[in-house]
């Protein structure tokens, strides 16, 4: 084990902490936001939004996607892809208005006055 | 090394450019991805689809402190899982037992405050029947749990008695960490959605 390795080591782990600092401020910083966004849909986009930058910052850094082989990129491309696909199929079905409620309407009463 | 030998655990395929193990952890995460992606897809589907004003605001049920520790828990967890891996690299065993141990010790805790929670939650009466929210709530949560359970069992073992590989077959060792590695940083990275999406919005 030579010095030099030794030392990008050691560079590699404080730039480890220093992301694990950022991932914990951003964590509290998204609990904070969600105490003071009033309405659903800002809420949930801040949330999401946050919630991203957690996903690159561990993902880049933690699991050195960047520096994986093509074959890797290209199997998480697709999936990528896939799990999009996923998410509009909820948007169709909303636009089609699935599992909208059924409102059934109520069947006429018959007379049972009979005239003789 | 004999025909029999698996080629390429601790060596590169030259095609790939990767060592067999980590193109096997990678499709195993795509996989995972879709499987989680259809309960987020799900519950997507089932919160708009919900007439207005019935579907509650996680935090009104759930307990936000609670998780905001088990989430710097596990994002703990996955730091001291990459330095037990760098560990492995500069053939530091002392450092490698103590952050792996430590990453053990931080996914128990994880799943010792899920356990609390959701013991809570059955003792003021919320199941996952109770309804939609909490049904996914628990579905969602309990999967991820399982994972949780899952990495903690496999890193216990690399821990304990699957270090032996140390002595004998060092880089291997350092490719199983890493392998496992990946797969403890996916656990947290779908937590870091779960929490927002279950307890902040």
């Amino acid at each position: 084990m030579n010095a030099d390795h030794a030392a990008d080591v050691q560079k590699e782990v404080r730039l480890y902490i220093t992301v694990f600092v950022a991932v914990a401020i951003l964590t509290l910083a998204n609990v904070a936001a969600s105490y003071m966004t009033a309405r659903a849909v800002p809420g949930v986009t801040i949330a999401l939004m946050i919630a991203a930058v957690n996903a690159v910052l561990v993902a880049r850094y933690f699991m050195h996607l960047p520096s994986e082989g093509k074959v890797i990129h290209l199997v998480l491309g697709i999936t990528a892809l896939l799990f999009v696909v996923l998410m509009l199929l909820i948007m169709f079905a909303m636009a089609d208005e699935q599992g909208a409620p059924i409102e059934v309407p109520t069947p006429v009463q018959e007379s049972t006055h009979h005239v003789s | 090394m004999s025909s029999a030998a698996i080629r390429y655990i601790d060596s590169l395929r030259p095609d790939t450019g990767l060592y067999n193990g980590k193109v096997g952890v990678w499709l195993f995460l795509a996989s995972e991805t879709m499987l989680f992606g259809a309960l987020f897809s799900t519950y997507a589907l089932l919160r708009v689809g919900a007439p207005a004003g019935t579907w509650p605001v996680g935090a009104s049920i759930l307990s936000v402190p609670l998780a905001t520790i088990n989430t710097i828990l596990l994002i703990m967890s996955t730091v001291t899982m990459l330095l037990a891996w760098a560990a492995c690299k500069t053939r530091d065993r002392a450092k490698f037992k103590l952050y792996l141990g430590l990453t053990v010790l931080l996914g128990a805790a994880f799943l010792a405050v899920k356990l609390f929670e959701y013991n809570l939650k059955f003792h003021h009466h919320l199941y996952p029947s109770s309804n939609t929210f909490l049904g996914l709530y628990f579905t969602m949560t309990g999967l991820h749990g399982l994972h949780v359970l899952g990495g903690v069992v496999v890193n216990a073992y690399f821990w304990g008695p699957g270090s032996k590989m140390w002595h004998t077959a060092p880089d291997q060792f350092t490719n199983r960490i890493e392998t496992a590695g990946l797969y403890w940083h996916f656990v947290d990275l779908v937590w870091i959605f779960l929490f927002p999406i279950l307890y902040l919005t």
